[in-house]
């Protein structure tokens, strides 16, 4: 190709173009554009044909190919064509009306036909005096070859986008049916947990002996059966694969104070000041210390990446019930909401021109919510509306039965 | 005398809850679900509201969105007790407002400590 072809410089140029097209229409301007040296061409009509499913290569315009199908071409006109061959002199009868349609009678059709169904065809409309080389119908054929490649593969992709959303609706039942569940089965559990736990503090009366030793019974039979609803429900449900191993009980406020001093180095070179506030008397987490260990180094970094020198450091470690709530608030620009959960993808940060320049790869986070959620626990972007942004995650505590 | 507003639609919970609760000495002021809490929240002004998540007219998140989000009553504390342990839900009720989360069944004993605490301010 050359370098009259409206801009496109290789033909590698327009196969990237064409495939990343949205829609079958873009793809064809990008061709109609590499092609439109030819626009005037062409006394005949020529049709193209391959071996295999791939019948012809071609392709129109959405609203022509709407047209088209108003006129039925038959898929004859396919199936008749030998391969290579050249159709001269007048059109088939039947695009007749197509072709005072487009007020011209002759013209080069390519029909696009994707195992052997017609997708759509190529028209390139009438000229005088010029011929067509044989490199010419070369290229025509490969443009409409990727033509049809490229309609084949946005049909996969509709059918994914469905399927995925019929994917994504299952989804969405089958967790308001785990939570359903678990809200039915768990409420009964409370309460016979609960009245057992009264009745054995005594705190409805003396029992006798025998009383005390059945209503523990009741208590223990409970326990199990939470157990075996707990197992149900976990299987139910889809959690992350790989376990994490070497886990051991661990005083999660003392991890957090010990990370933080060995970040001291790092804080002192941009003058930043950290600050921990802490709950007393939290439960302790089960973890795998080292790992949790990077996942809240990572948060560190990236607050120290995003603050400017001079600014400030918050670390907030609050008992939350069952929970334990980690948050790591820093002084820079702060995270807009359409950000908000992609900071967590490997990579985001070199997408994005405004932390471009700042070193990193940005893996750590997307690793840090690899871990975190391992752990039974969540991560994400807090609802800041103070200065800076605010990463907060939680992890389970070890709970006392 | 602290008040506890025990929000839930269980009235076999709230047995329970109740018991637990009066045996403490806490005053108690029970709603049937989101609404009537929200409704009332300012008249009563709780000490702090345990709050369910499953219930009809208007859920447990919504309802803590709602007191977190009002200056008047944003300071009340609101523990959920949920039957939903996966993190998203807890992420769910801590992002709304929520000062702790407790998944079902939960201890008794724990469960009172956790009001201690939040009543005290710890």
């Amino acid at each position: 190709m050359n370098k009259s072809d409206n801009g496109i410089k290789s033909l590698y140029e327009l196969n990237l173009k064409v495939f990343s097209s949205s829609s079958p229409s873009e793809a064809a301007g990008h061709l109609l554009n590499a092609m439109g040296k030819y626009a005037g061409k062409g006394p005949r009509i020529y049709l193209s044909s391959e071996g295999g499913s791939l019948k012809a290569a071609c392709f129109m315009p959405e609203s022509l190919a709407n047209q088209m199908a108003s006129f039925k071409i038959p898929a004859r006109i396919i199936e008749e064509c030998p391969s290579g061959a050249l159709l001269s002199g007048q059109a088939p009868p039947e695009l007749d009306n197509l072709f005072k349609a487009l007020d011209t009678d002759d013209i080069y059709i390519f029909p696009a036909a994707c195992r052997d169904k017609p997708a759509g065809f190529f028209i390139l409309k009438k000229s005088l005096n010029l011929k067509y080389t044989a490199r010419d119908i070369s290229l025509f054929k490969l443009y409409g070859l990727w033509m049809a490649q490229y309609m084949h593969i946005y049909s996969q992709k509709e059918r994914i986008k469905k399927n995925k959303a019929g994917i994504n609706e299952l989804k969405n039942m089958k967790n308001n049916f785990s939570s359903l569940i678990s809200h039915e089965l768990k409420t009964p559990l409370t309460l016979i947990k609960g009245f057992t736990q009264l009745l054995l503090e005594k705190k409805a009366g003396p029992l006798s002996r025998r009383q005390e030793s059945f209503v523990q019974k009741i208590k223990d039979s409970a326990s199990g059966l939470y157990l075996t609803i707990e197992n149900i429900i976990a299987s139910t449900e889809n959690r992350s694969l790989g376990k994490v191993t070497e886990k051991e009980k661990i005083n999660i406020s003392e991890l957090i104070k010990e990370c933080c001093r060995e970040y001291k180095k790092k804080f002192e070179n941009k003058n930043i000041k950290c600050k921990i506030k802490s709950d007393t008397d939290i439960p302790p987490v089960n973890i795998n210390k080292i790992k949790i260990k990077q996942a809240f180094g990572s948060l560190l970094d990236n607050a120290v990446k995003f603050s400017s020198p001079g600014g400030s450091i918050d670390v907030l470690v609050k008992g939350r019930g069952d929970f334990v709530q980690v948050s790591v608030i820093d002084s820079g620009k702060g995270i807009d909401k359409k950000a908000g959960e992609k900071v967590f993808e490997s990579f985001y940060q070199c997408q994005q021109p405004k932390t471009r320049g700042i070193e990193g790869l940005g893996l750590g986070l997307s690793v840090a919510k690899s871990i975190i959620e391992k752990h039974g626990g969540k991560i994400e972007v807090g609802s800041a509306e103070k200065r800076g942004a605010e990463l907060k995650f939680i992890l389970p505590l070890k709970r006392v039965s | 005398m602290s008040k506890i507003m025990v929000v839930e639609d269980d009235p076999t919970t709230i047995i329970l809850l109740k018991f637990l609760l009066e045996e403490k000495k806490y005053e108690v002021a029970v709603k049937k679900n989101g609404k009537e809490a929200v409704d009332s929240v300012k008249s009563e002004v709780p000490d702090l509201i345990l709050m369910d998540v499953m219930m009809p007219e208007m859920d447990g998140i919504e309802a803590t969105k709602i007191i977190k989000e009002d200056p008047d009553t944003s300071s009340i504390p609101i523990i959920i007790l949920s039957a939903l342990s996966q993190e998203m839900e807890v992420m769910k009720g801590l992002q709304a407002g929520a000062d702790a989360y407790m998944v079902k069944p939960f201890d008794l004993n724990n469960l009172l400590k956790q009001i201690e605490e939040k009543i005290s301010g710890v």
